[in-house]
C-alpha cells in the first residue's frame, strides 16, 4: 500500500514538473514569434487567392467559382453574388482577385479565370463593381488568344503598376510551350493592359509585325506569382518549372525569359526539354529551384506589422508546402522558411495595407489563416 | 520451357519501343531548338540521349505494362481468330501505345506528358514505335513456336 502511494506521488511530481517545463517552453516559443495565427473556422473549396478590402474584410476566391467575404470583426462568411461563370477543370477556375488602386472611389475589383469548355477555353480577366455583396457592371477587359484545348497552365496572376496599368500572367497552356517564344499569341507571356483593357501606348511590342500589342515579356511557363517593389519599381515574377527549374525573375519590358529554349528543369517523363540553360538575348532567373518547390503565389512585403519581413519576397509553395522569405543582400539571395505552423500545400499569400497577412492552403477543404501581431 | 522466354520477349519489345519513343521525342525537341539558332553537336545529342534513357525508367515500366495488357488481349483474340502473330502483335503494339498516350492526356486534362505526341505526326510516329515493338514480339514468338 505504502509502495503504491510512493509510486503515485512520484508520478504526480513528474507530471507537474513536466507540465511546468512545457509551459515555460511554450511561453518562450510564443514570445519568440510575436505573432498570432488565426484559422478561419470554415473550409474553403480550393481557395486560390484573396484580397483585403480597405475596411479589413477579406475576399477569398475559390477555384470552383465562388467568392466569399470574411468579415474582419466577426469572421462571418458571406458569399458574393453574380460571380461570372468559370471553367472549373484541371488547373482552371476562378483564380486571382485584386482591387483597383482607386477602389475607395470606384469600388472595382478585377478577376482572372478560365473560361469556355474543357476542350476549348482561355484565360479571361474582367472588372466589376462590388456593391452590397454583389458584382455589378461586369466588363471583360482581356481574353488570351488563341483558345486552348488543355485545362492547364493559365498563369492568371494580376498586378497593378504605378500608372494603374495591369500586368496579367498568362501561362503556356502546357501543350503549347514552344509558342511562349513567339509574339503572335498570349501563351507564356506577361501582358500589360490599361485598367479598361485597352493597350498602353508604351508597350514594348506595340507596332512590331505579327506581335500582339499586350505583350510585356515572353518566354514564361506558368507564372503564379507576381509582385512589385514599389519603392524601387522592380517587378518580380516566379514560375513553375517542369521537374525542377522553378524560377524567380525580375521582369523588364520586352525581355525574353527563355522558356522552353533554356531551362533548369526536365520534362515530367524524365526527358530533356532543352539541354541549354543560357543563351544571349534570354534572361537568367535571379533564383531557381531544383527540385521544384511549386511556387504558387508571391508578395513583396512593404507592410508595417512585420518589420523583419520588409523588403523581402514572401513565396508560398505547394511542394513540400511552406512559406518562404527571400531576402536580398548586396551579393546574395537568402531563403528561409517562416510561419512553420501552417502545414500543407500553401496556395496563396496576401498582405493588408497595414501588413497583416492572409495565407490560403490548397485543396477541396482548404483553409484561410490570418497572421497578425 | 518456351513460356519462360515470353517475358524475355516482352522486355525486348518494351526496350525497343521505349527507346525509339525517347529518341523521337528528343529529336523533335532538338529540331525545334535548331530552328531557334541553337547549335546541336553530335556530342550534345548523345549526352542528351543518354540522360533521357537513364531518366526514363518509369516510362519503360509504363510501356511494359501497356504491352503486357495489349499482348494478353491479343493472345485471347488470336485464340478465336488465329491471324499471323506478326500482324496481330504489331497492331496490338500500335494501338497499345496510342491508347496509353491518349489516356495520359485524359488523366491530365489535355496535357501531353510525352511532348512528342502533341502533333498528329508525332502521335503517329510514337505509335509506330509501338508497332515495331509488337512486330518484334510476334516475330520472336513465331521463331520459337514449333
Amino acid at each position: 500500500m505504502r509502495e503504491g502511494n510512493f509510486i503515485f506521488k512520484q508520478m504526480r511530481t513528474l507530471l507537474i514538473s513536466f507540465s511546468f517545463i512545457l509551459t515555460i517552453f511554450n511561453s518562450l516559443y510564443a514570445e519568440d514569434h510575436h505573432y498570432t495565427i488565426e484559422k478561419i473556422k470554415v473550409d474553403f473549396s480550393n481557395p486560390w487567392s484573396s484580397a483585403f478590402l480597405p475596411n479589413g474584410d477579406i475576399l477569398v476566391n475559390e477555384l470552383s467559382g465562388k467568392i466569399k467575404l470574411i468579415e474582419a470583426e466577426t469572421k462571418k462568411i458571406t458569399e458574393i453574388k453574380n460571380v461570372p461563370k468559370v471553367l472549373f477543370k484541371g488547373q482552371g477556375g476562378l483564380s486571382d482577385i485584386i482591387l483597383h488602386p482607386n477602389y475607395q472611389i470606384n469600388k472595382r475589383i478585377y478577376l482572372s479565370f478560365s473560361y469556355g469548355s474543357k476542350s476549348n477555353n482561355t484565360l479571361r480577366v474582367i472588372s466589376a463593381e462590388l456593391k452590397d455583396h454583389e458584382l455589378i457592371d461586369k466588363k471583360v477587359i482581356f481574353e488570351a488568344s488563341p483558345y486552348r484545348k488543355t485545362a492547364n497552365h493559365y498563369g492568371t496572376r494580376l498586378l497593378f503598376l504605378e500608372d494603374n496599368s495591369l500586368l496579367i500572367t498568362s501561362g503556356d497552356g502546357f501543350n503549347y510551350r514552344e509558342l511562349a517564344q513567339e509574339l503572335d499569341n498570349h501563351y507564356g507571356k506577361i501582358l500589360r493592359v490599361k485598367d479598361d483593357g485597352s493597350v498602353p501606348s508604351d508597350n514594348p511590342f506595340l507596332g512590331v509585325d505579327n506581335a500582339l500589342p499586350e505583350i510585356w515579356s515572353l518566354g514564361h511557363r506558368n507564372q503564379q506569382g507576381i509582385a512589385r517593389d514599389s519603392k524601387n519599381e522592380i517587378i518580380y515574377s516566379h514560375e513553375h518549372g517542369p521537374r525542377g527549374g522553378d524560377e524567380i525573375n525580375i521582369i523588364l519590358p520586352g525581355r525574353n525569359y527563355g522558356w522552353p529554349a533554356i531551362t533548369y528543369g526536365i520534362d515530367y517523363n524524365g526527358s530533356i526539354i532543352s539541354p541549354f540553360t543560357e543563351k544571349d538575348g534570354m534572361e537568367q532567373p535571379i533564383k531557381y529551384w531544383v527540385p521544384s518547390i511549386g511556387p504558387s503565389d508571391m508578395l513583396f512585403y512593404e507592410g508595417q506589422s512585420f518589420p523583419e519581413l520588409q523588403g523581402s519576397l514572401l513565396i508560398t509553395s505547394l511542394v513540400p508546402g511552406d512559406i518562404r522569405k527571400i531576402s536580398f543582400n548586396k551579393f546574395s539571395i537568402s531563403e528561409e522558411i517562416i510561419f512553420k505552423e501552417i502545414k500543407g500545400r500553401v496556395r496563396s499569400i496576401k498582405a493588408s495595407k497595414e501588413g497583416d497577412l492572409i495565407v490560403l492552403t490548397d485543396g477541396p477543404k482548404g483553409n484561410a489563416y490570418i497572421i497578425s501581431k | 520451357m518456351f513460356y519462360l522466354y515470353v517475358p524475355f520477349f516482352l522486355i525486348i519489345s518494351t526496350i525497343l519501343s521505349g527507346s525509339l519513343i525517347i529518341i523521337i521525342n528528343l529529336m523533335l525537341n532538338l529540331i525545334w531548338l535548331t530552328s531557334k539558332d541553337f547549335n546541336i553537336s553530335a556530342q550534345l545529342f548523345f549526352n542528351s540521349l543518354l540522360s533521357d534513357l537513364s531518366n526514363g525508367i518509369a516510362f519503360f515500366i509504363i510501356v511494359l505494362i501497356t504491352f503486357f495488357i495489349a499482348f494478353i488481349v491479343t493472345a485471347i483474340v488470336r485464340y478465336f481468330f488465329p491471324i499471323d502473330r506478326r500482324i496481330a502483335y504489331s497492331l496490338a503494339g500500335f494501338f497499345g501505345i496510342f491508347v496509353m498516350l491518349k489516356l495520359t492526356t485524359l488523366v491530365f486534362t489535355g496535357a501531353a506528358l510525352i511532348a512528342g505526341m502533341r502533333s498528329i505526326l508525332g502521335l503517329l510516329l510514337l505509335s509506330l514505335c509501338g508497332l515495331l515493338g509488337g512486330y518484334v514480339y510476334g516475330l520472336l514468338l513465331n521463331r520459337n513456336i514449333k
